[in-house]
């Protein structure tokens, strides 16, 4: 199943502004993470709780979901595929871990313990870490197909292949390598 | 294990065809980096220390 020229430009730009607002949030998390670390009082505390609840719940969870359906989407109507080529496996695998990881800490989120922790500068961070090397990934498109996307590019070589001997063979064409002067007139 | 250059399945030049070219050394760093990276995750949850531990 392949997509058409539009709606893959739809589809990508929709997940490249998903994946960049993802890691915007990350980094807006992190700046009330490092405020909460510093504050101790209560309403500081408070509003910081109800910041981080709003980003998580409205603005991390939908971006890093419509990421992943975006991505597969992207990956499975194209001819990337999801498991053909390394480099899109591998964002793949990282993007599955960071939404499971974020929808386990969301629920850590309204607890003022958590605010005063170090633990959500930490696994801001981390996100981060890893945002940065899903979007090093897509930049840079590291060379390397798996055995089965290999298989896939023998297969669709060997059919272009045929296509083109049977395109010479309908077109009357010369072989290739026959003197001019010996080629049958018509 | 071998690790193939810039010569591998895309480009088409048919030194390789006919056999799968070998994993290339950056998928075994990052399959190496990210199993750790699961497995920390792994035990940080299974000790407490991990996200949703902080629930109220």
């Amino acid at each position: 199943m392949t997509m058409g020229r539009g709606l893959r430009k739809l589809v990508l730009t929709t997940h490249i502004s998903c994946s960049v607002g993802w890691f915007g949030a990350t980094a807006a998390f992190l700046a009330l993470a490092i405020t909460g670390l510093n504050r101790q009082d209560a309403p500081s505390i408070g509003a910081i709780d109800l910041g981080m609840r709003w980003i998580g719940w409205f603005v991390l969870v939908p971006l890093s979901s419509a990421s992943l359906l975006t991505g597969l989407i992207q990956s499975l109507a194209t001819e990337w595929g999801l498991i053909r080529h390394y480099w899109v496996l591998a964002k793949f695998l990282l993007n599955v871990f960071a939404n499971v990881v974020l929808l386990l800490f969301v629920q850590s989120l309204g607890s003022s313990s958590y605010v005063r922790s170090d633990a959500p500068p930490i696994h801001s961070i981390v996100a981060l870490l890893l945002l940065l090397v899903a979007t090093v990934l897509s930049v840079y498109k590291p060379r390397g197909v798996t055995a089965y996307g290999w298989r896939k590019q023998q297969e669709r070589r060997a059919a272009a292949s045929r296509r083109w001997q049977a395109e010479q063979v309908d077109a009357n064409v010369p072989a290739l390598g026959v003197p001019e002067g010996r080629r049958a007139r018509p | 294990m071998t690790t193939h250059s810039d010569g591998d399945g895309e480009t088409g030049n048919g030194a390789n065809l006919g056999r799968a070219p070998s994993t290339p050394r950056w998928v075994i760093g990052f399959g190496v980096a990210f199993l750790v990276l699961v497995l920390a995750f792994a035990i940080m949850a299974a000790s407490g220390h991990g996200p949703g531990h902080h629930m109220s």
